[in-house]
């Protein structure tokens, strides 16, 4: 009866789930696999799509694959070297070196270079990738402590080195989106040319929404498909490898904040505006892939709330008030640092269940947001208001004529030829904060033009202006030749960059295409021609896309010319007493 | 308010069919009981002494503490030992009283049939007491101190989850006809005991013959309802049970939600009791498991040593290795591995799962994932309790609440890095308990 029977022991639950069904290794596999359709579209719509086009040859068209497998190969291997020299004892016996990949696989390695490899730009060299592995697994990993300790998303360290560091060695264009694409801007780039355009101003020179959901636009490697993103969202939370709640919190945060921008200014029907927000910028994959890395996000259930919310937005802070063209990156490392304190705070709050702690910690919370999120959009929709001054310019006495609306006033404020106010015709704002604020604006929109050369050649009259486009164009200074018929009607016109080295030809002229507004229709055509058939009603001119500002200044020299033709006409002028001549 | 959600286990499946495959054993003829000494945590004080003669359901100890009970020998014949250590299912040797058994089933003269019309509440709690009944959930609380409360109660609840894995105590006297009927009558003496209008059994929806057989048999009986609950671990849980039945929470007690929880083994054991002052020396008791050539449910007495029953059933298969075995008290989520089979049953002792080790081998830190806070039923963090123990903060556990933790185990069941969460609370909690 008395058996010697010696049982082992073990500690309860003596069922695991890792031992049968999701485990920590199956999980990291389970991303990988949830990654690899974004790197095959990457592929067939950087390089295989391009060679049958004819755009590139074969190394090219192999380019974004390898560069996807390189980052993955990258990562490990110095994670690999690391391990391997940091060994108590170095030897090269064939257990040491498997174990060492063992160690390495047990770090899953090879994650951060590929998400690396697949949200860089295209074209980026390989050597880039190279260094920003190093940087993004020395810092952003192993100096942590390795895997399970980092503070930050290691490939988001890499990227944000590469950022700063090799940025402007990039484009975001493949080969054949440089032949077809004009404007040479990803979307979110374009954006920042005028953050209040409507949504669909924002697609079109894209295509339509259906390029945006397929991910055929510009941008960086693998993140442009948002319909993989979703699929791989689904695939992800099937699997049970990430949590539902940071991607749809962290997306929908985004879409009701950039609604709201359009509902405040006054568009609130403009749902494609939202849509392009969340459609663009590698915000999808960012949601998906990046602020759900386990390591870096927290672990309690409404911790993940807060961190989405906050995720949100920060986005919509970076995007409406920040030069930065990625938010999305930038803003995951910010909530990175906020992790540990808001998983110290949510996990007490849930487990203590005090009433009172509970609504003064949320309510807190909630305050911050909404502060941090009233900020971008109150700030995005009043400069609108401000920024519909009309700009006019007397060409002939060199006063200049600013007509402003501030806060529903409308006033004009003359200033001389170097921005001297010498009038304002509401005394409200001629002191103190408001003179200011007026004089912000001029300097802000300060146009300098004067007709420096008018002359009469056979029966047509010939205007040269002087324009110089002081604050966005850097003072570029050019000249823009006028032609206009007996019956003072514009005929033609042509512009010679007298800045050297610019992106003109010495003979320029003007054929800069793209979308421009007109009475309300977006209208694609090319800017000479627009301005000759409208030239009565040049104010209703709005570049949209294309070199935005530089046809700007070619709408307000236009004005100059007119203007002047004017006076003309009407005998103001006459070529004895037009006596300016360029300075 | 949040509803506990739970969650289903879905591996080991087919672990309750396991001892269902094999009709009943009834093993009353153990050669030695052992009356461990020790029960709920307090020490019982023994009654007899070395050479006395006892007969079966004579008084031998009585638990000393906040609720005395009196503790029954479970067969007939002669105290051999009053110190005698044994492995007990706490994981330790405790002093045991020793009982060579007779074999004679010598009656005591209380056992005897009962007046049942005539027994009024304090009647049936009085024998409830005396018959020294005990929850047999697990938890060993007496259940006389859970029928005798103060506050009006709305609901008598009957446990029948038994959300445990492998165990199948509870099913087995639901589907066995004469056991089903025995337990019907014991909640109608229940509720007698906690003065409740209506009785609802909760049972997993899953488990539709059993539910059809108590529907039929409840079909007289229109103040005992049926609930069913959703397969998922831990839906026996008596706080789960009352907030899904009731919609209401309670904070220590399920009285102050309206409610009296018993589950259904307890029950069968009080009809005994009431009708023929049975004490509680008899059990089902669940041996399962693939080490097992047998796995069944047996009806035995408390006492008897676990390795004499497993020789009733034909013995563990014949490739044991039991290096690379567990031998489970309890269920595989709740247990705990003992090393000897010479344990003895006490009265809380539910089953024994003799479970071969298929483990993998993982050491990863802790990635972060949170699915252990994510399925906690009383929403702790066990991964920051675990923090708190390793750097010793005895602030951070209060505040973190690792008090409130009821060791169900889901938490290391669902680590995909395999870390000991369950271990790590419990760690907290007895350092909490300790200041």
């Amino acid at each position: 009866m008395n058996s010697n029977l010696r049982f082992s022991l073990g500690k309860a639950p003596f069922i695991r789930k890792a031992d049968s069904g999701t485990n920590t290794y199956t999980i990291m596999r389970d991303f990988i696999i949830g990654l690899l359709p974004l790197v095959v579209f990457a592929w067939v719509k950087n390089g295989i799509i391009p060679m049958i086009n004819g755009d590139c040859g074969f190394y090219e068209m192999i380019y974004p694959l390898l560069f996807c497998v390189l980052g993955g190969f990258f990562t490990y291997a110095i994670e690999y070297i690391y391990y391997f020299l940091t060994k108590e004892k170095i030897t090269f016996t064939k257990e040491s070196l498997l174990e060492t990949h063992k160690v390495v696989m047990g770090s899953f390695a090879i994650i951060p270079g590929l998400l690396l490899a697949m949200i860089m730009p295209l074209n980026t060299p390989i050597w880039v990738l190279l260094i920003s592995s190093i940087f993004a697994t020395l810092i952003g990993k192993l100096l942590f402590g390795g895997f399970g300790c980092n503070i930050f998303n290691p490939a988001l360290v890499g990227y944000l080195f590469f950022g700063v560091a090799y940025q402007g060695l990039t484009s975001f264009m493949n080969p054949t989106e440089i032949e077809t694409i004009i404007t040479g801007a990803t979307p979110l780039g374009n954006f920042h040319n005028n953050i209040l355009s409507s949504g669909s101003e924002l697609i079109a020179p894209y295509g339509t929404v259906w390029d945006f959901l397929l991910g055929t636009i510009p941008g960086s490697i693998a993140e442009t498909s948002a319909i993989l993103c979703i699929i791989s969202f689904a695939w992800l939370t099937y699997r049970k490898v990430i949590n539902w709640k940071i991607p749809v919190i962290y997306v929908g945060t985004v879409f009701v904040l950039m609604y709201a921008v359009v509902l405040f200014d006054g568009r609130g029907g403009d749902l494609l505006y939202p849509l392009f927000h969340v459609l663009s910028g590698g915000l999808l994959f960012g949601a998906v892939f990046m602020a759900t890395e386990p390591v870096t996000s927290p672990k309690t259930p409404n911790g993940k709330v807060v961190y989405a919310l906050g995720l949100g937005v920060l986005t919509v802070l970076m995007r409406l008030k920040s030069n930065a063209v990625e938010g999305v990156a930038t803003s995951i490392m910010a909530m990175n640092i906020f992790t540990l304190i808001i998983d110290r705070i949510c996990s007490r709050v849930r487990a203590q269940k005090n009433l009172k702690k509970t609504l003064i910690t949320y309510v807190s919370i909630a305050v911050i947001l909404i502060v941090l999120s009233i900020y971008p959009i109150n700030a995005v929709t009043k400069t609108s208001v401000k920024s519909s001054q009309n700009f006019e310019a007397s060409s002939i006495s060199e006063v200049y004529k600013y007509s402003l609306t501030i806060e529903n006033n409308k006033f004009d404020v003359f200033t001389d030829q170097d921005g001297n106010i010498s009038k304002i015709t509401n005394d409200k704002y001629s002191s103190g904060e408001n003179l200011e604020e007026v004089k912000k604006m001029i300097k802000q929109n300060q146009r300098f033009g004067f007709v420096s050369k008018f002359y009469k050649d056979g029966e047509n009259y010939k205007v040269n202006v002087n324009y110089l486009s002081s604050v966005e164009q850097n003072n570029r200074k050019f000249t823009v030749y006028f032609t206009f018929d007996k019956n003072y009607k514009l005929t033609s016109l042509y512009v010679i960059d007298k800045e050297d080295g610019g992106d003109y030809d010495e003979s320029y002229d003007m054929y800069i295409p793209g979308f421009y507004e007109y009475n309300g229709e977006i209208v694609e055509d090319v800017l000479p021609g627009i301005i000759v058939d409208n030239q009565n009603d040049l104010y209703n001119i709005k570049p949209i896309t294309g070199a935005t500002t530089t046809s700007n200044a070619f709408v307000e020299a236009t004005k100059i010319a007119v203007n002047f033709m004017k006076d003309v006409k009407s005998g103001k002028v006459s070529f004895d007493n037009y006596v300016l001549e360029a300075k | 308010m949040k509803q506990i959600h739970g969650l289903h286990i879905s591996e080991h499946k087919g672990h309750k069919e396991l001892s269902l495959t094999h009709d009943m054993v009834e093993f009353l003829t153990p050669e030695f009981i052992y009356i461990p000494l020790i029960e709920q945590g307090s020490v019982c004080t023994p009654c007899v002494s070395v050479g006395d003669k006892v007969v079966v359901g004579q008084v031998v100890a009585n638990k000393t503490g906040r609720f005395s009970l009196p503790v029954h020998s479970s067969v007939s014949g002669e105290v051999t030992s009053i110190d005698k250590k044994m492995w007990h299912a706490m994981g330790k040797m405790v002093s045991c009283i020793e009982i060579k058994n007779d074999y004679l089933e010598t009656k005591s003269e209380t056992i005897q049939s009962n007046d049942v019309n005539s027994l009024t509440r304090e009647d049936i709690i009085e024998i409830m007491k005396n018959c020294g009944i005990v929850g047999l959930g697990g938890a060993s609380f007496p259940t006389y101190v859970k029928n005798n409360v103060t506050q009006p109660i709305d609901h008598l609840l009957i446990n029948a989850a038994e959300c445990e894995p492998y165990i199948n105590n509870d099913y087995f006297i639901l589907k066995t006809n004469d056991l089903r009927e025995k337990f019907i009558r014991g909640v109608k003496y229940a509720m007698i005991a906690c003065g409740a209008n209506d009785a609802v059994i909760a049972i997993k929806k899953n488990k539709k013959h059993l539910i059809e057989m108590l529907e039929e048999d409840l079909k007289d009986s229109p103040n005992i309802k049926l609930y069913y609950l959703n397969d998922v671990y831990p839906a026996g849980w008596e706080k789960y049970i009352v907030q899904h039945v009731t919609k209401k929470t309670y904070k220590n007690l399920p009285s102050e939600a309206g409610c009296v929880v018993n589950n259904v083994a307890t029950l069968f054991s009080v009809c005994e009791a009431v009708e023929m002052n049975k004490p509680l020396i008899e059990k089902t008791v669940t041996f399962t498991g693939k080490g097992l050539k047998n796995p069944c449910v047996m009806y035995t007495k408390i006492g008897a040593r676990v390795s004499e029953c497993i020789s009733q059933i034909k013995g563990y298969v014949e490739d044991l290795d039991p290096s690379n075995t567990y031998l489970i008290a309890g269920g595989p989520m709740t247990g705990r591995s003992i090393m000897f089979d010479t344990l003895v049953i006490n009265r809380s002792f539910g089953s024994v799962i003799i479970m071969p080790k298929e483990e993998k081998k993982i050491e990863l830190n802790c990635m972060g994932c949170g699915k252990c806070a994510d399925n906690c039923p009383v929403d702790l963090s066990p991964i920051l309790i675990k923090q708190a123990v390793e750097d010793k903060d005895k602030k951070a556990m209060q505040e973190l609440c690792a008090f409130k933790c009821m060791q169900c185990g889901l938490c290391s069941y669902i680590c995909p890095s395999k870390i000991e969460l369950t271990e790590a609370v419990g760690k907290a909690k007895t350092a909490l308990a300790a200041k």
